[in-house]
C-alpha cells in the first residue's frame, strides 16, 4: 500500500504534467477549481487518474468538497479508500 | 463602411503630417476600397478610406464645410429624420449624405447630437474655430477607434496597424493588459492588449485641446434611459417584433444592395423574415457551412432559405481552411483570439464581395441582451441553489445546464460537475457575476506568461479595476442584468464586434450592420423582468414565443449549438501540430518574443501527441488559440505589411493654410 507521501507525489506528478504547472505554483490546501490549476473537465481527469492510475473506487456520494477541496484531501481519500479496500477491480485483482 | 485616421498637434512640417497620414490610410485601405481622401492644416490632418454606400456621388470625406471637418466611418441610420429637423431649423445641406448630418447636428446641438443618432459609428471632428478635436464612439462599440500619444503627438485610426507606419515606432504588448484580455476576453475601460494604446470607449467622446491628456465623456450607458413599467408578456413580444421589425426597416437604408449572414439559428432566422417582409423583393443571404458534420448547422440555413426564397451563397470551411487563413486573420484582429471562429466569418465576407454586395444584416447581441449564453444560466442555478445550499434536489438543474455535454449529463460525472459548481456559491454574487467561471478557468493563462514578466492575478485589483467601469446603478440590477453588462462590455466589445465582426467583415470591404444593437431594443428589453428572457432554462425565452408560427419550428426549438470554429482539430493532426503552429510556437519564437513560458509551452503541445483532439476541453483550445494568436499578432506588429493607396481613387485632397 502507497504512503501519504507516495499518493501525494504521484498526485502532483500528474497534476503538474497534466495541467501544466509547476509544484510550487499552487497551494496543496486550498481548491484546484479556486485556484484557477483545474476546470470541470480538471475535476474529472482527476477522478478518472484515482481509478485507473491507483485503483481507488469514487463513487457518486463521494465527489464533496471534504474529499475533493484541494490536494491534502485527496491525498487523505485516496489513502482512507485503499485502506478500506474500496479498490477497483482491475487494481484488487493485481 | 470606411477607415479614419488623424493626427493632432504635429510638429513638424504641414507636407510632413500629410505624408503621415496617407501612410496611415494606407494601411486601412482594405476598409475603404472605393476611394480615399485627406484634409491637412497646421498640426492636424485627417485622413479617410471610403467605402461608399450613402450618397456615392457627394459624400465624400474628409469632409470640410469651413468650420468644421470630419473624417467618419459608419453610419447614422435615422439621418433622414434628423436632416428634417434640421432642415426646419434653416441648416442648408450641401450632400444627401448621413457624414453632413452629423457635422451640422454637431454645429446645433453641440455635444448633445451624439445621443440623437441611432447607429453604428466612429469619428473624428475638428472643429477649426475652437480649435479642438473631437473623438467619438457608438454606444455598443460596433466601429472601432485607437487613440496613441506619441512624440508629443495624437494619433488616431480605425485600426491600430495604422501606428505601424509611423517611422521608428513598433506596437508592443503591454503583459498585463495583454493577461487581462485572457481573463476576460477584453481589456478594461480604455485599456489595450498594447503599451500606449487606448481605444475610445463605446459610448463615450474625447476632446483634445492640446498636449494635456482629453477631457472625456460619456453619452450613453446600459440601463440609460428611462423606460415605461414593463408591459405584460404578450405585449412586450409585440412590442419586440415591431422594434426588431423598425431596426431592420432603419439599417435596409443604403444606396447599395443589403445582402444578410445566416447562421442557421433564431437570430439571424429572424432577421432574415423581417428582412425579406420589409423589404419586399428577393435578396441575397449569405452562411458558412462546415466539411465536419459535428459543426455544421446548413440543413437549418436551407430550410429558412426555401423559407424566404432569398439567393443564397454558402461558402465550406475545412480544417485545412482554419489553419491556412489563421495567419491573414489575425493580422486583421491585432490582438489574441479564444477561437478560431473569426476565420469563418473572414472567408464569409469575401463571399459576400464576390457577389457585389458591400452591406449584411447581422444577428449579433440577441444572446447578450435576451440572456442566450450559458453564463446566465449558470448564474440562475447559483443563485436558486445557494439559498439553499444544503439541498440535494437543486444542484440536479446542474444536469440541464448542458445537456448537449457528455461529461455533464452523465450520473456518475453529476457528482464532480456538483463539485465543480460549488466552488463558485460562495463567488457568484460578487460584482463580476458570471465571469467569476471565465476567469477561473482562463487563470491557465498566468502559467503560461513568461515568468520574468512578473505578472501576478490579483482577483481584488480586477474587481476593482471592473467595478470602476460600471455605471452608477450598477447595483441595484439583478445579477442576469450586471451579467448582460459585464458580457456586452467583454465577450461582445472585446470579441464578437471587433475581432470577429468589424475585423472580418472589413478585412474584405464589408459593413455588417446590428439590429439587435439598436438601442431602443436594448433599453426596452434590459427594463423587461428577467423572466421573459430567461424563463426556466429557456434562453431568448421572448424571442422564440414572439416569432413562433413565423419562422420555421425546428429553428425555434433547435437545441442550441454555440457558434464554434473546428478550433484544435484545425492545428493539431495526428497528435502532431500542423507547420503554422510549429512556427509560430516554436522554443526559438517564444524565446525571441519573450511573451510565454518556454517550458509551459512545449509541455503543452506535448500534451496533444498523448490525446486525441476529441478529447480536449474547452480550456486547452482557448489556450492553444491564445498562444498561438498571440504569437502571431506579435509578429504582425514587428513585419507590418508594407501598404499603398491607388493615386486614381484619391477624392479630396485639402490642405488649408491655418493662421498661425
Amino acid at each position: 500500500m502507497l504512503t501519504d507521501k507516495e499518493v501525494e507525489d504521484k498526485l502532483i506528478a500528474f497534476i503538474c504534467h497534466n495541467f501544466m504547472v509547476e509544484p510550487d505554483e499552487f497551494n496543496y490546501e486550498e481548491s484546484l477549481v479556486d485556484q484557477g490549476v483545474i476546470d470541470s473537465i480538471g475535476l474529472v481527469e482527476i477522478s478518472a487518474f484515482m481509478e485507473q492510475e491507483l485503483g481507488i473506487k469514487v463513487a457518486e456520494e463521494d465527489m464533496s468538497r471534504s474529499n475533493f477541496g484541494s490536494v491534502k484531501k485527496m491525498v487523505a481519500f485516496i489513502v482512507r479508500q485503499s485502506a478500506q479496500g474500496n479498490l477497483t477491480n482491475r487494481e484488487s485483482a493485481t | 463602411m470606411c477607415g479614419i485616421t488623424g493626427i493632432f498637434r504635429f510638429e513638424g512640417n504641414t507636407e510632413d503630417l500629410r505624408t503621415r497620414v496617407i501612410q496611415m490610410t494606407a494601411t486601412l485601405a482594405h476598409r475603404g476600397p472605393d476611394a480615399w481622401g485627406t484634409y491637412a492644416s497646421r498640426d492636424i490632418a485627417l485622413g479617410h478610406a471610403r467605402l461608399s454606400i450613402v450618397d456615392l456621388s457627394m459624400g465624400h470625406q474628409p469632409m470640410d464645410t469651413g468650420e468644421f471637418v470630419i473624417s467618419y466611418n459608419g453610419e447614422v441610420y435615422n439621418y433622414i429624420e434628423l436632416r428634417q429637423e434640421l432642415q426646419q431649423r434653416g441648416i442648408v445641406f450641401a450632400t444627401h449624405s448621413d457624414t453632413e448630418v452629423v457635422i451640422k447636428a454637431y454645429k446645433v446641438w453641440g455635444r448633445n447630437a451624439f445621443e440623437r443618432f441611432n447607429g453604428q459609428f466612429a469619428f473624428i471632428l475638428w472643429d477649426k474655430n475652437n480649435r479642438q478635436l473631437i473623438a467619438a464612439r457608438d454606444r455598443y462599440g460596433v466601429r472601432p477607434l485607437f487613440v496613441m500619444k506619441w512624440k508629443g503627438a495624437w494619433y488616431f485610426a480605425s485600426e491600430m496597424k495604422a501606428f505601424d507606419s509611423l517611422p521608428g515606432f513598433r506596437r508592443e504588448y503591454d503583459i498585463q493588459h495583454l493577461f487581462e484580455h485572457g481573463l476576460l476576453w477584453n481589456t478594461i475601460g480604455s485599456d489595450t492588449v498594447y503599451k500606449g494604446i487606448r481605444t475610445v470607449e463605446p459610448g463615450t467622446y474625447e476632446i483634445y485641446t492640446g498636449a494635456a491628456d482629453p477631457s472625456v465623456h460619456r453619452f450613453y450607458s446600459l440601463g440609460c434611459l428611462p423606460q415605461e413599467p414593463p408591459a405584460s408578456f404578450d405585449e412586450a413580444k409585440e412590442e419586440l417584433r415591431g422594434m426588431l421589425r423598425d431596426a431592420v426597416r432603419l439599417r435596409l437604408r443604403s444606396d447599395v444592395p443589403v445582402g444578410m449572414y445566416l447562421s442557421g439559428g433564431i437570430d439571424s432566422s429572424v432577421l432574415a423574415l423581417l428582412t425579406s417582409q420589409v423589404m419586399g423583393e428577393r435578396f441575397k443571404s449569405f452562411s458558412v457551412t462546415f466539411g465536419d458534420p459535428d459543426f455544421d448547422e446548413s440543413s437549418y440555413q436551407n430550410e429558412m432559405v426555401s423559407f424566404i426564397g432569398s439567393e443564397h451563397h454558402a461558402t465550406r470551411i475545412d480544417y485545412d481552411t482554419v489553419s491556412e487563413n489563421f495567419l491573414e486573420v489575425v493580422r486583421h484582429a491585432e490582438r489574441p483570439l479564444f477561437r478560431t471562429a473569426p476565420v469563418p466569418l473572414f472567408l464569409l465576407s469575401k463571399l459576400v464581395r464576390e457577389n457585389d454586395i458591400k452591406v449584411v444584416i447581422t444577428g449579433e447581441a440577441s444572446d447578450e441582451i435576451l440572456f442566450g449564453y450559458d453564463s446566465y444560466k449558470e448564474l440562475k442555478l447559483l443563485q436558486f441553489w445557494a439559498r439553499s445550499p444544503q439541498s440535494s434536489i437543486r444542484p440536479l438543474l446542474i444536469k440541464r445546464l448542458y445537456p448537449h455535454l457528455r461529461h455533464y449529463s452523465d450520473t456518475k460525472a453529476y457528482g464532480l460537475m456538483k463539485l465543480y459548481y460549488e466552488d463558485f456559491l460562495d463567488t457568484f454574487s460578487n460584482p463580476l457575476a458570471g465571469l467569476n467561471i471565465r476567469i477561473r478557468n482562463n487563470t491557465v493563462l498566468a502559467a503560461a506568461l513568461n515568468k520574468e514578466l512578473g505578472v501576478k492575478f490579483n482577483q481584488d485589483d480586477l474587481i476593482d479595476k471592473v467595478k470602476a467601469t460600471f455605471p452608477a446603478d450598477y447595483e441595484h440590477w439583478t445579477l442576469l442584468q450586471q451579467n448582460q453588462f459585464l458580457e456586452m462590455t467583454t465577450l461582445l466589445d472585446g470579441y464578437l464586434l471587433s475581432s470577429q465582426g468589424d475585423r472580418m467583415a472589413l478585412g474584405h470591404g464589408i459593413e455588417g450592420r446590428f439590429p439587435f444593437l439598436d438601442h431602443r431594443i436594448v433599453e426596452q428589453t434590459f427594463s423587461w423582468p428577467d423572466s421573459y428572457k430567461l424563463s426556466g432554462f429557456s434562453q431568448k425565452h421572448i424571442l422564440r414565443s414572439a416569432f413562433r408560427g413565423l419562422i420555421p419550428a425546428s429553428i425555434i426549438d433547435r437545441p442550441k449549438l454555440p457558434y464554434q470554429a473546428p478550433d484544435l482539430r484545425a492545428f493539431i493532426r495526428n497528435g502532431k501540430p500542423v507547420p503554422l503552429v510549429e512556427q509560430y510556437l516554436s522554443p526559438e519564437m517564444i524565446r525571441e518574443y519573450g511573451v510565454f513560458d518556454e517550458r509551459f509551452t512545449a509541455r503543452f503541445l506535448r500534451r496533444f501527441s498523448e490525446r486525441s483532439s476529441h478529447q480536449v476541453g474547452y480550456r486547452d483550445n482557448m489556450t492553444l488559440v491564445f498562444l498561438l494568436s498571440a504569437q502571431i499578432a506579435l509578429y504582425w506588429a514587428r513585419n507590418p505589411r508594407q501598404t499603398s493607396l491607388d493615386e486614381r481613387k484619391r477624392i479630396v485632397d485639402i490642405t488649408e493654410k491655418s493662421a498661425a
